[in-house]
């Protein structure tokens, strides 16, 4: 099991059931065991992650992928190909040659603006989705807010806002 | 928090708190010894093999994990006299890093070598609040190095030469009496950078100083006790021009980088502490760290460290003068 998995690795598995003995059957997704490597892992209040029919998201259009964990942990990373079990020692070795093998420059920005967006929501309270997530880091490229930005109080107070207008209007459809 | 029915004010305030930082539980070794590097392993969440990797690609990028470049600053959000009872007192952010400064004067008698110059005393504390790992003893390590960092920067030399506060200006009556001043600096949440944040809090919280004015009567000259009455009304205060800020570069790879979360401190090879008067004078310098660094390099990031200085100065005043602007209020 070392050879694959180490202490502090970051691990995406669903909760397949419950062992008679109190022990869970995790089943990974298919890539790599479940290891997640190329990104970042927020922790946020585990309230703010509801359940859903879905929670791991590839998101296309930027190449990314977005899991958010009932447990509050929410991974931003680079897109996972599924690949056999055959080229883990291959990708191991890869990751140690380092300097070749940095995430790309747009990627990566768009790793940070959609996890700043998730601190965002979370210092706000409002409950993570990904269609919201993915909405604040959009309104924040139209709005032309800078990545390292986002987490500024303009930005945030324009997020407040954006979100009150929302639900006003969609109490106002209700009525 | 947010309710069905939604009635946000149109004016919110305008010192918002900053968003938390997460997995700050990472919390930054105690620079140095191979002990309390050891120690780390007891903190709640550590970091994956891909993680490092990820936060190394991104300062080598020059786009770190929250979207800053590699000399940028967090939101610095500064709020003065939060502690009545003090003399003076700071509370500064810088991202998830919060820490507390506060400032005491009591009377004292001024020591038989330097009978012309009041004392002062710089002590830090970290909060077991702020980390697991501070509990009971665990902090002393670090607590002694960021006092030790403190006192050299601020402190001058041993006859008080170059001290950033005029000692002179803390005696009352030469050789009797003299104002102590009990600096303590309170470390509540630690994400990284503590040594920066404690010392632009200390110069804070010196702005924020009042020091009662004495008037002294010298009648019983002979008991060698002058009389010393303290007023309750006037206040001196203090001229903190003179006090110098810390910039902290952390060297991870081949490049530095400024105010580093405590993810990005445990991937540091070594990191240099200078700090910077507004004269762009170096009043103190430290190096941390196991990695030996070449001359030219360490010259290299005293410049780097002078020029982010200017910048600090002036995201520290525009947070100070917002402050005071609310403390008016």
């Amino acid at each position: 099991m070392r050879s694959i998995f180490e202490e502090n690795d970051v691990v995406c598995a669903e909760v397949r059931g419950f062992q008679h003995d109190g022990s869970l059957h995790l089943q990974a997704r298919s890539q790599k065991y479940g290891k997640l490597q190329r990104g970042q892992l927020l922790t946020v209040p585990a309230y703010l992650v509801k359940r859903r029919k879905l929670h791991f998201h590839h998101l296309e259009q930027y190449d990314v992928d977005l899991i958010l964990g009932c447990n509050g942990f929410i991974w931003v990373g680079e897109h996972v190909v599924v690949r056999e079990i055959a080229d883990l020692k291959e990708d191991e070795q890869k990751l140690s040659a380092e300097a070749e093998t940095f995430t790309p420059i747009e990627t990566r920005r768009h790793i940070c603006r959609l996890a700043n967006a998730a601190r965002l929501l979370s210092a706000l309270g409002f409950t993570l989705t990904v269609e919201l997530i993915i909405q604040t880091a959009e309104a924040s490229v139209s709005s032309n807010v800078e990545i390292n930005d986002m987490l500024g109080a303009e930005f945030y107070v324009q997020t407040a806002e954006g979100e009150a207008k929302r639900r006003g209007d969609l109490l106002g459809k209700k009525r | 928090l947010i309710s069905g029915d939604l009635n946000l004010d149109s004016t919110l305030p305008s010192k918002l708190p900053p968003p938390p930082v997460f997995r700050s539980s990472a919390a930054p070794p105690p620079q140095g010894s191979p002990a309390s590097r050891r120690a780390r392993d007891d903190t709640m969440v550590g970091l994956s093999e891909g993680e490092k990797h990820f936060i190394r690609g991104g300062i080598a990028q020059d786009l770190r994990a929250d979207g800053r470049r590699r000399l940028q600053f967090r939101a610095l959000t500064v709020e003065t006299g939060i502690i009545p009872q003090a003399n003076g007192s700071a509370r500064v952010r810088m991202g998830a890093t919060e820490v507390i400064a506060s400032v005491k004067a009591e009377l004292g008698k001024p020591t038989i070598l330097h009978p012309d110059k009041g004392k002062v005393s710089i002590y830090v504390d970290c909060s077991p609040t702020a980390a697991p790992m501070f509990e009971g003893r665990g902090s002393e390590e670090l607590s002694a190095e960021l006092s030790v960092g403190l006192q050299r920067c601020l402190l001058g030399g041993k006859s008080g030469a170059g001290a950033a506060i005029d000692l002179s200006s803390l005696i009352v009556v030469e050789g009797k009496a003299c104002w102590d001043l009990y600096i303590d600096g309170l470390v509540v949440s630690s994400d990284g950078n503590l040594l920066d944040a404690l010392a632009a809090a200390i110069k804070v919280a010196l702005s924020d100083t009042g020091i009662p004015k004495v008037n002294v009567s010298l009648n019983n000259e002979t008991d060698g006790e002058p009389e010393v009455d303290i007023s309750d009304e006037e206040f001196l205060q203090f001229d903190t021009s003179g006090v110098p800020v810390i910039i902290t570069l952390t060297k991870v790879g081949k490049h530095y980088i400024v105010d580093a979360t405590s993810e990005e401190e445990s991937q540091m090879s070594s990191a240099v502490s200078v700090s910077v008067n507004s004269h762009g004078q170096i009043c103190g310098l430290t190096k941390r760290g196991g990695a030996g660094l070449d001359p030219s390099v360490i010259f290299d990031m005293i410049s780097v460290a002078k020029n982010v200085s200017q910048r600090f100065y002036t995201l520290l005043e525009s947070a100070f003068a917002a402050a005071e602007a609310v403390a008016d209020e």
